[in-house]
């Protein structure tokens, strides 16, 4: 490929958004230049140049910027097996399936011998309801990682969708047995077993997801559902109310989940995850969110003050404090900046740094 | 996706149906949520020759719709009996609504004639069925004229009185001037711009209205235990009784909200229930966009079961009656029916044996909201294919393609014997495009039995809606409603339809007529129209 056409490539490619780029029109060689491809072996000097752009994108979760990158890479190193793999797992996180399949399919035409990479390929194929292929694809990314977790998870929902219970229980249990604190299974083998109509065991598995994931819907939904049946009635309304709650403000977050999936740093959908976390009264969840909220202006004061109001408001005294320190050294002179921070010490009932604060903003203010 | 190797069991006629037939929507680009429901389809006799008429409901263009200036009106064409139908003449014209989505047939005021409801992105219309004669609409006089945006309705016996009552199921507030448009951008779907909505608009309350006999309704939607109720985006009705204590209730699918189930206290009050019942998400709690509705006795213990229609990406749902209970179980991936439907946005579906094996069958009419869906990476398209799900041994269902038509952007479907050979036909409303008919094309004959029934009582409710027909033999019941709710924008005709199969003459067909009274009749044979008339 001449350099002309691939400078009239990029500058065709520049014209069309990211999301319309299909990765069935990307070249493809005979692939034999990659059939000993190790990428333990793969030198970072020998990355192709467009590699280090995907790896910003995805850092600052720009996911239509990784994509456009990914797609360039493609068009100038023909079938580096990296990028084609990133770019299914890339595809799948932003729910085009179809896509993620064409691309990891490519990748184990190029490097068979990584089938073990390539689990998302078995998400892809069960996403798109094709679950024999994903139970089977699942299978040969077990025999290379027997224990590899997000495989054996998806097999055993594979096995589930047809109709191999049992199979699917063993399973889960397997999961399970690897990492008690695997809620996800948990839920799933709640849902099993309530659909299985073994209502004791439902009870116990959906008692347990719960307490895993406390600010997921679905463990509240089965609880209901199981107290239900079982003639608790005043359990089952409770069940009932919480899952009512978190299911809303999780098809909230889904709706905006989705959005910044491809208007990467909103700040207003930024926001809008953090007050449903808040909302819900996950801590963990909106920690996380605050730390992308941050992201999108590492030095904003506002962003942080209203992290702190956020942290405060939920109890998170440890997150709140660290948002404090940060404050404190982000705006050092900024007046209302440590009154707030007066407040929040004073809310919090620690009198030394409540003193300080307020005596600091005395000093700032003249007085 | 795997299909079932066979010729399609349904034959587009749609050219000889209905020549140049089609509905209008909106905008082809679809720039508004207003312009993707599609228009509605509402069969009955209207003119009582005793073959299937067909009332479509129409929209509107977008120009229209945002000056506030009258739609396409509904049309009626009558039947000829051989699945084609003729446009009725001009004492069935009826003025163009606002923006016609759908509707309910019934007689409200009492005469043996079915009249119609009419919903709309507007008030809620009535009309009145002049004696076979003609139409003429009574909106005001029937004390209706209120509603902004009714999607499906139904018309029902709720307080057992043999006067039909209305329910209205609304979708959402929809305003031209508050809504942004699709050319915004800011409504997004895998990455491209499309319309708006339902996410973040305002969902309205359905709507019950109780019927006075003489063509006049009194909403009753507070009384009735309606109006409490958190509303959901509500895009499909279907009537029955649930429980099997002789009074109906109702089912209504909500777009991206719980779905709810109405159960009827007998006195046309209600509960809704939907969650106890185990009918308003999904398995996995998960509410869904549920839009068309199906339901018989699928698993044959006396108790109906639902089917309900999803968005792309979304299974179709099956919720089977409970061993137990009256409660309800999904299980669309047992029965095959989730994952053939991932990649389909469902709309009109009904259960009916349509290959006449006596084993229950399914359609379902596919299209998608959003143009887009033609773009790269959506996993699905904007025409789809519509799927024929064939009742197998041991509850399973196998799937192929319905009929030879070319993939559509399908909507509202009815079904009806509308070539008078025994077997059920359909009727398809697709966007922006041609009214379909569909021919089933089921064999005749020894293994293939059947039996249409209609029933008549005096006075009030002559059609019997709200009645339970079962035919009886030693060793099996099967049983079927008689309704007019066709689940999602749409009616059917008043009537019930059973394949058998090879099996002989049932031994006697038990009626619980809409009272609660019941009666044995002797079968006069198979392969017929029975019409059953109440004894006194």
């Amino acid at each position: 490929m001449s350099a002309l056409s691939l400078l009239l490539g990029a500058l065709l490619l520049a014209q069309v958004p990211a999301t319309e780029l299909d990765p069935r029109l990307l070249p493809r060689g005979d692939g034999a230049r990659w059939k000993d491809f190790d990428p333990a072996k793969l030198e970072r000097t020998a990355l192709p140049a467009g590699m280090e752009e995907v790896q910003r994108a995805l850092l600052a979760q720009d996911y239509p910027r990784a994509l456009a990158a990914l797609h360039a890479v493609l068009r100038q190193t023909e079938d580096f097996p990296p990028a084609w793999h990133q770019l299914g797992v890339l595809y799948f996180r932003l729910q085009r399936y179809g896509d993620a399949v064409v691309c990891l399919e490519r990748y184990l035409e190029l490097v068979p011998q990584r089938v073990g990479d390539t689990r998302v390929l078995a998400h892809g194929y069960y996403s798109l309801g094709e679950y024999a292929r994903a139970k089977a694809h699942y299978e040969r990314v077990l025999e290379r990682n027997p224990k590899e977790l997000e495989a054996l998870r998806g097999h055993a929902l594979a096995c589930m969708r047809l109709g191999e219970s049992e199979r699917a229980l063993a399973e889960l249990d397997a999961v399970l047995a690897l990492d008690p604190r695997h809620a996800d299974a948990a839920t799933w083998r709640a849902s099993l077993l309530y659909d299985l109509e073994r209502l004791d065991d439902a009870l116990a598995a959906a008692t347990l997801a719960r307490d895993l994931d406390a600010f997921q819907p679905k463990p509240w939904f089965l609880l209901a559902r199981i107290q239900g049946d079982r003639g608790e009635d005043k359990a089952a309304e409770e069940a009932q109310r919480r899952f009512e709650e978190l299911s809303v403000i999780s098809q909230e977050l889904r709706a905006v989940e989705n959005r910044l999936l491809y208007r990467p740093g909103d700040r207003l959908l930024l926001r809008s995850a953090c007050e449903l976390h808040r909302r819900a009264g996950n801590r963990t969840q909106l920690r996380e969110s605050l730390a992308r909220l941050f992201r999108s202006d590492p030095s904003s004061v506002e962003l942080r003050l209203y992290g702190l109001e956020l942290t405060a408001g939920l109890g998170d005294e440890a997150a709140a404090r660290l948002l404090a320190e940060q404050l404190a050294q982000l705006a050092p002179e900024d007046a209302l900046v440590w009154e707030r921070l007066e407040q929040f010490y004073a809310s919090i009932k620690d009198r030394k740094l409540q003193i300080e604060a307020g005596e600091r903003r005395l000093r700032l203010r003249g007085k | 996706m795997l299909f079932l190797q066979t010729t399609p069991p349904f034959l587009e006629i749609g050219a000889r149906a209905l020549p140049g037939v089609v509905t209008t929507c909106g905008s082809p680009a679809k720039d508004y949520i207003l312009e993707v429901n599609g228009g509605g389809v509402l069969l009955a006799d209207f003119d009582g020759d005793g073959r299937l008429d067909l009332l479509l409901v129409d929209g509107s263009t977008s120009e229209r719709a945002r000056k506030q200036e009258s739609g396409l009106p509904p049309r009626l064409f009558l039947g000829r009996g051989d699945g084609t139908f003729q446009p009725a003449g001009a004492a069935w014209q009826l003025e163009g609504g606002r923006f016609g989505m759908g509707g309910a047939v019934g007689d409200i005021d009492n005469d043996g004639w079915p009249d119609v409801v009419i919903t709309q992105w507007g008030p809620t219309r009535v009309i009145r069925n002049e004696g076979g004669k003609g139409f003429r609409e009574i909106t005001t006089e029937a004390g209706l004229g209120a509603g902004s945006w009714g999607s499906s309705a139904a018309l029902f016996d709720a307080d057992r009185d043999g006067n039909l009552d209305l329910f209205v199921v609304n979708y959402l507030d929809f305003d031209f001037a508050r809504i942004g448009s699709r050319e915004t951008g800011n409504c997004r779907w895998k990455g491209h711009a499309v319309m708006c909505g339902p996410e973040g608009l305002t969902p309205l309350p359905s709507q019950f209205f109780r019927g006075l006999g003489n063509g006049r309704f009194e909403e009753r939607s507070k009384e009735a235990g309606i109006a409490g109720v958190k509303p959901g985006f509500g895009l499909g009705v279907m009537v029955f009784d649930y429980d099997r204590d002789g009074d109906s209730d109702l089912y209504v699918a909500n777009d991206s909200t719980p779905n709810h189930l109405f159960e009827n206290r007998g006195d046309g009050t209600f509960a809704e229930v939907g969650f106890a019942r185990g009918v308003s998400h999904d398995a996995n709690g998960r509410e869904q966009a549920s839009m068309g509705i199906a339901c018989a006795d699928a698993n044959e213990d006396g108790r109906d079961d639902l089917f309900v229609t999803n968005f792309s990406g979304e299974n179709n749902v099956l919720y089977l009656s409970a061993a137990k209970g009256l409660g309800y179980r999904e299980r669309s991936g047992q029965a095959g029916l989730a994952a053939p439907s991932l990649p389909l946005l469902g709309w009109g579906t009904s259960f009916g044996d349509y290959d006449l094996d006596g084993r229950l069958d399914l359609f379902v009419l596919n299209g998608h909201v959003y143009p887009q869906a033609d773009q790269p990476g959506t996993d699905t398209s904007y025409a789809q294919a519509d799927l024929f799900h064939r009742g197998l041994e041991g509850g399973k269902f196998g799937s192929a393609v319905l009929s030879d038509s070319k993939p559509a952007v399908s909507r509202a479907s009815a079904v009806g014997d509308l070539d008078n050979d025994g077997d059920l036909d359909i009727v398809a409303v697709s966007v922006d495009g041609p009214v379909r008919v569909l021919l089933n094309q089921a064999a005749q004959g020894e293994n293939h039995r059947w039996l249409r029934i209609a029933l008549r009582q005096p006075g009030k409710n002559r059609f019997a809606l709200g009645a339970r027909v079962t035919l009886e033999w030693k060793d099996r019941q099967q049983g079927a409603e008689i309704r007019t709710a066709g689940g999602y924008q749409s009616a059917v005709a008043p009537e019930v339809h059973f394949g058998l199969g090879s099996r002989p003459a049932p031994e006697r067909i038990r009626v619980r007529w809409p009272d609660g009274i019941e009666q044995e009749f002797a079968c006069a044979g198979l392969d017929r129209l029975l019409l059953l008339e109440r004894r006194p």
